[in-house]
């Protein structure tokens, strides 16, 4: 296909691409930042890159320093990965003006979908069910407030929207009349500070729905075929916390009918590559469209170890102009598949970020567990990226076992120097709702409170206590002036972070 | 003989240890002396027995004390020694690591509410300052219940990590 390709990202995805790439032969370029420079994904390249300092709008935002780099190392493709570039439109269009080919679809594809009322239009008229709503942007309050009762406001809830958004940002959930034009404004300034554009829509609110996802891969030559769902109901803040498929909510006759929908959806907008077609699912059973994620998903190894199919592979081999070579017919799933999104935040501190060493790192393994990560022990989790540490991803038989198994490898991941999302998974794969799949996206931000944080943590605080004791008393039995030689590395501690906030 | 008060959040653990050529023997609380085996496996992994409990575990010294990685989890210990403790207290020094708490900006940002005043008791968790840092607020507490002493930090204020923003008795 390609000889080699340029990866314009960081951390566990640049990995994994650099993975597949080794997998097929093809010669994997890393760019970086100035504070990756010794990052996992650098190393593991055959050549990589400065694109410039830390802060991403200087370094893996910047479009001309990625294509130069990819100029100079003689680049025939480039994977955006997810997250940076990779649903930016121009930067696709960019890349294919340079001759470069492009790992994901078309920007025509992009752009159609990206505009959330466009491709709210385009799915209707494809066939594809969508929220009762509007489907031009609302530029007055009478538009909003007719547009509400239109959908049966007040007596149903509504949402508004960001036009040029996704990912919760702009979103506003309206019951109460009386808060209506000032959720409109708030959505408003909202939608304009994080998109630059301020034009919402409305939809009618689909009240406890859960969020049931649907991977698509289509070729170049009109192939188009659907790998099973992905069910990322538990969210907070509208970010996904953990991702399972199959479903515990949707049956065969059900996932035929949605892989049928997110086909026509994909083919309704010109699209190829791999990308994900994301459904609200109500307790009625009713689904309807939600948006199409243009990329590489964060959660693609669930769907991966469900199917036996790997992503990347596929992508790549597309975008190079290789037909499927299989049918739906061919895709078959096994057994049951979840993914924890471990991050570096402090659940019993209302989800702090927590920056700094990874001192000790110890990575779970064995039958069915993977982890997709860019860190090992020593690395440092900075400011100015996602806080994502690991993905924890486990197969398994059926959905039991695989939250079992689940437990198991969330027991063995031992990190040390950050706090890490570990005790809220660990409590939610225990959680009686969990285990019996009784949720919806508002599941989590109901019954979560910091405590639950510490639901495992007296297990064995006493041991903890006891090996800090021990720690201390050894270093002081073994060596002499040990309690100095104890402050001197805290003083040295304290300066690194020092100098790493600086950076 | 040694002993330890080791403080891990709310909790505190008086953990005494008598070492015994190359046993040692460990005594939690006011409960029995068990035998302990403790070596290091390589780097911070460790293997710790007590009695009839084996466990794999990291254990190192961070910037805020000893940090322990346990089944997934990680404890902060704040480690005391007994004798110290007592000397200090003879000479009539505040056991300041003990009693004193400072509530440190976690990371470089702007402080965008205080949540608490002089003389306040707080509680375990409660939400005392606002800082705002990657364009996210994030509500800063403290794992243990106190009485303020003082604010260091006010709103609109740009702080660096690690500066201390207030202090809790």
């Amino acid at each position: 296909v390609f000889r080699r390709l340029l990866i314009a990202n960081r951390g566990e995805i640049a990995v994994r691409v650099v993975r597949a790439c080794r997998d097929m032969g093809i010669s994997p370029i890393a760019v970086y930042s100035e504070p990756d420079a010794q990052a996992m994904h650098v190393r593991m390249a055959d050549a990589a890159y400065l694109i410039g300092p830390g802060p991403a709008t200087e370094s893996y935002l910047r479009i001309d320093r990625i294509l130069d780099a990819a100029r100079q190392s003689g680049a025939e493709a480039i994977h955006p990965g997810y997250g940076f570039l990779a649903e930016n439109a121009d930067f696709a269009q960019a890349c294919s003006d340079a001759g470069l080919m492009f790992i994901g679809p078309p920007p025509s594809a992009m752009r159609d979908l990206g505009r959330k009322t466009d491709a709210r239009k385009l799915m209707q008229a494809a066939g594809v069910p969508v929220v009762p709503g509007t489907l031009d942007p609302l530029s007055t309050f009478d538009e909003v407030r007719e547009a509400a009762a239109a959908v049966g406001f007040p007596s149903s809830s509504v949402a508004l929207k960001a036009v040029a958004g996704g990912g919760g940002k702009g979103l506003r959930m309206v019951a109460d009349p009386a808060a209506l034009e000032a959720s409109y404004r708030q959505a408003m300034s909202e939608a304009g500070s994080a998109f630059g554009d301020a034009a919402v829509y409305l939809e009618r609110a689909i009240e406890r729905p859960r969020h049931v996802e649907v991977q698509i891969l289509a070729d170049q030559h009109g192939n188009c075929v659907w790998l099973g769902e992905r069910d990322c109901s538990i969210q907070r803040r509208h970010q996904k916390v953990l991702e399972e498929s199959p479903s515990p909510a949707v049956d065969q006759e059900l996932r035929e009918r949605m892989g049928d929908v997110a086909v026509r959806a994909a083919q309704a907008a010109g699209y190829t590559n791999a990308g994900t077609v994301e459904f609200l699912l109500a307790p009625d059973g009713s689904f309807y469209f939600l948006e199409v994620n243009a990329r590489l998903q964060v959660e693609h190894p669930v769907s991966e170890e469900v199917t036996g199919m790997d992503l990347v592979r596929e992508q790549i081999r597309v975008a190079a102009g290789e037909p499927l070579g299989y049918d739906q017919a061919a895709i078959s799933r096994r057994g049951y598949a979840v993914e924890c999104r471990i991050y570096a935040e402090d659940p019993a501190a209302g989800f702090l970020p927590s920056t700094g060493r990874l001192i000790g790192y110890r990575a779970p393994a064995g039958p069915g567990v993977r982890v997709d990560s860019g860190v090992e022990e020593d690395a440092s989790i900075s400011l100015y990226y996602d806080p994502m540490i690991a993905k924890l991803i486990v197969h398994a038989a059926d959905r039991q076992q695989g939250l079992d198994r689940m437990a198991r490898a969330l027991r063995e991941f031992l990190i040390l120097g950050v706090k890490t999302s570990i005790p809220l998974h660990r409590w939610l794969v225990a959680h009686p709702d969990v285990r019996s799949g009784n949720v919806d996206t508002g599941w989590l931000e109901r019954e979560w409170s910091a405590a639950n944080a510490s639901t495992f943590a007296a297990e064995d605080l006493e041991l903890a206590a006891i090996a800090s004791a021990l720690l201390v008393d050894s270093s002081r039995s073994t060596a002499g002036a040990t309690v100095h030689a104890a402050r001197a590395d805290l003083d040295a501690w304290r300066l690194a972070a020092r100098r790493a906030a600086l950076r | 003989m040694a002993a330890y008060q080791v403080t891990i959040g709310e909790r505190v653990v008086r953990v005494e240890l008598r070492r015994n050529g190359e046993r040692v023997m460990v005594r939690v609380d006011d409960g029995d002396e068990q035998p302990a085996e403790w070596s290091t496996v390589h780097g911070p992994l460790r293997q710790l027995v007590i009695g009839e409990r084996r466990v794999e575990l990291l254990a190192a010294r961070s910037a805020d004390g000893i940090s322990v990685a346990i089944a997934g989890l990680e404890y902060r210990c704040e480690v005391v020694d007994e004798a110290h403790a007592r000397l200090a207290s003879v000479a009539g020094a505040r056991t300041a690591s003990h009693t004193r708490r400072e509530l440190k900006a976690p990371m470089p940002g702007l402080i965008v509410a205080i949540l608490c005043h002089p003389g306040g008791e707080v509680a375990p968790g409660q939400p005392l300052v606002v800082l705002q840092a990657m364009k996210m607020e994030n509500d800063l507490s403290l794992p243990r219940s106190g009485k303020i002493v003082s604010v260091t930090a006010e709103p609109g204020q740009t702080v660096e990590q690690g500066q201390v923003l207030l202090v809790v008795e």
